[in-house]
């Protein structure tokens, strides 16, 4: 039981890094928010779900439920509330970070 | 073995930061503090899993209501700025 928990940890870190990878891998910020959004939502939702097998009893099974509605209802709202802020800046959601001079422009 | 979940969380971190000083724009670094807001979030957790008190996740859910404000009223901030209002 404790390996299955730390598994869920380990996972949802890995998860987490993979979300950091994407901000470098992809070209501009609409899909950089796209992937960075969801995967980190779902590497945290990973890790509590491991917290929820390691440590049992209801203190923290009421904790970490509110802790995923609290991520499940609010997430969605700001990573809305960024894609519509990086689609109304032209210049910045289409700066290419492989191409040199995308990248001096402010 | 469990030292994994610390050694891809550090991964994580040296990757948004290096997005934040590498990436072009406010939209990008908005993106980056986002990630970086579910790094602490991850950190919270870890050390609930740790220590074994309950009291980091209510630092963790108190955390993530502010980061969620903070990204919301970023993005608002930033879109009144831009040039072209017309945009979806």
């Amino acid at each position: 039981m404790t390996a299955l928990g730390w598994t869920l940890m380990i996972v949802g870190a890995a998860l987490l890094a993979v979300a950091a990878l994407g901000l470098h891998r992809l070209p501009d910020a609409l899909s950089r928010q796209h992937a960075a959004t969801k995967a980190a939502t779902l590497a945290l939702g990973l890790m509590l779900a491991g917290l929820a097998v390691l440590q049992p009893g209801s203190a923290w099974w009421i904790r970490i439920g509110a802790l995923v509605t609290v991520l499940a209802a609010t997430v969605p709202i700001a990573s809305h509330a960024l894609a519509r802020a990086a689609a109304s800046w032209p210049d910045a959601s289409r700066s290419d970070a492989s191409t040199p001079d995308a990248s001096m422009q402010d | 073995m469990t030292i994994l979940v610390e050694v891809f969380l550090g991964l994580a971190l040296w990757l948004v930061l290096a997005a934040l000083r590498r990436l072009p724009g406010a939209a990008n670094r908005l993106v980056a503090i986002d990630v970086l807001s579910a790094c602490a979030l991850a950190a919270c957790i870890l050390a609930a899993a740790r220590t074994g008190h309950t009291a980091f996740l209510d630092v963790a859910l108190g955390f993530a209501l502010i980061a969620f404000l903070a990204t919301v009223c970023w993005a608002n901030a930033l879109r009144a700025e831009a040039p072209g209002r017309d945009a979806p």
